[in-house]
């Protein structure tokens, strides 16, 4: 099956039938088993002690905040070159999942600040980059909202999106083009993780976990955008039948009779 | 292995932290739910009105045209 196949909305649904409970379920044994060794395999750090089990949401809501920047970005070329049905709806859905784990991301990463930098902020670049996405994702949300033509929408949104992928660049490397307290990258690194297996793996599965959660909860949200478009072309359809069926009333040539 | 007896004396940040997380996924799961069955009562309460989907309405006078058609097959014979 290609991606012209699932361009049709009806046969997008009939898998998304299909592929949800199964979806679910990976999640919740994906979370279960993330979080049991999280908690009860992973070691504490020697330096950060228990504060390192907050790495185990902290790294997946970060990584989930990027994917889904990264999944409204494609979609928005997708939209854009190829106009594909499903590509604007994907885009849509994507925002306000984004912008929770971006929103998780800063909060954990705050609370997990405080004990080891001593301050929940720091207008370190990574933080502050990470803040902008957090703002771009809301201006997006915010853009979908204010635009009533879901298709004008899509277009104003596809191209601020990727104007902003510029900010998902600067995220990743920013630990590296500016002197942060925010620690280098330790895991997708030239020379292999920094990070000792036995936190590794816990921090693995957490985000297998996650990443089954955002494709549940994407797969969800399409559905359900896909039904508002259909109720609002329904109500548009009727709509534009009232006028027309009231105007023909109106010009109907009265009877011989009645002049 | 963890012990919550020894868990140190940062723990509230720890839990601050799971806590959100556990606040703001299941706020998510909920919102989308909700907005499902939102939807899919305004989309009963359209049909139930005698609206349907361009598609439907085609399917069904496609289907309207197969059975007349097999009537009048019937007819000519």
């Amino acid at each position: 099956m290609t991606l012209y196949d699932l361009a049709n909305p009806t046969r997008f649904l009939k898998l998304v039938k299909i592929v949800l409970p199964w979806l679910i379920a990976a999640t919740v044994i994906a979370l279960a088993v993330g979080l049991y060794f999280a908690f009860f395999k992973a070691p504490e750090d020697y330096q950060q002690g228990q504060t390192v089990r907050i790495m185990f949401v902290h790294v997946p809501s970060a990584q989930l905040a990027l994917m889904c920047y990264a999944m409204m970005a494609l979609s928005s070329v997708g939209s854009l070159v190829w106009k594909h049905p499903l590509a604007d709806v994907s885009a849509k859905a994507s925002a306000p999942i984004g912008a929770a784990f971006t929103f998780l991301a800063l909060f954990s990463g705050a609370v997990w600040g405080k004990p080891m930098w001593g301050a929940f902020w720091v207008w370190d670049a990574r933080l502050t980059s990470f803040l902008v996405l957090f703002i771009m994702y809301l201006g997006i949300i915010a853009l979908w909202k204010a635009i009533e033509d879901p298709i004008k929408a899509a277009k104003v949104n596809a191209i601020i999106t990727l104007v902003g992928v510029i900010n998902v660049v600067i995220i990743k490397f920013s630990v590296e083009w500016w002197n942060t307290l925010h620690q280098p990258a330790s895991i997708i690194r030239a020379d292999g993780p920094a990070i000792h297996s036995s936190i590794l793996i816990p921090l693995g599965l957490m985000a297998l976990a996650f990443v089954f959660l955002f494709v549940t909860l994407h797969l969800m949200s399409m559905r359900n955008e896909i039904m508002r478009r259909r109720i609002r072309a329904m109500r548009m359809r009727a709509a534009s039948v009232v006028p027309a069926a009231s105007s023909s009333t109106i010009t109907k040539p009265a009877p011989a009779g009645a002049r | 292995m963890m012990d919550f007896s020894e868990f140190g004396r940062h723990s509230e940040y720890v839990f601050a932290a799971y806590a959100m997380t556990a606040v703001v996924v299941s706020a998510l799961v909920l919102w989308v739910r909700a907005d499902k069955s939102r939807l899919e009562k305004e989309m009963q309460a359209l049909e139930a009105s005698g609206l349907r989907r361009r598609s439907s309405r085609r399917r069904s006078s496609e289907e309207a045209q197969v059975i007349s058609g097999k009537i009048n097959d019937k007819n000519e014979n």
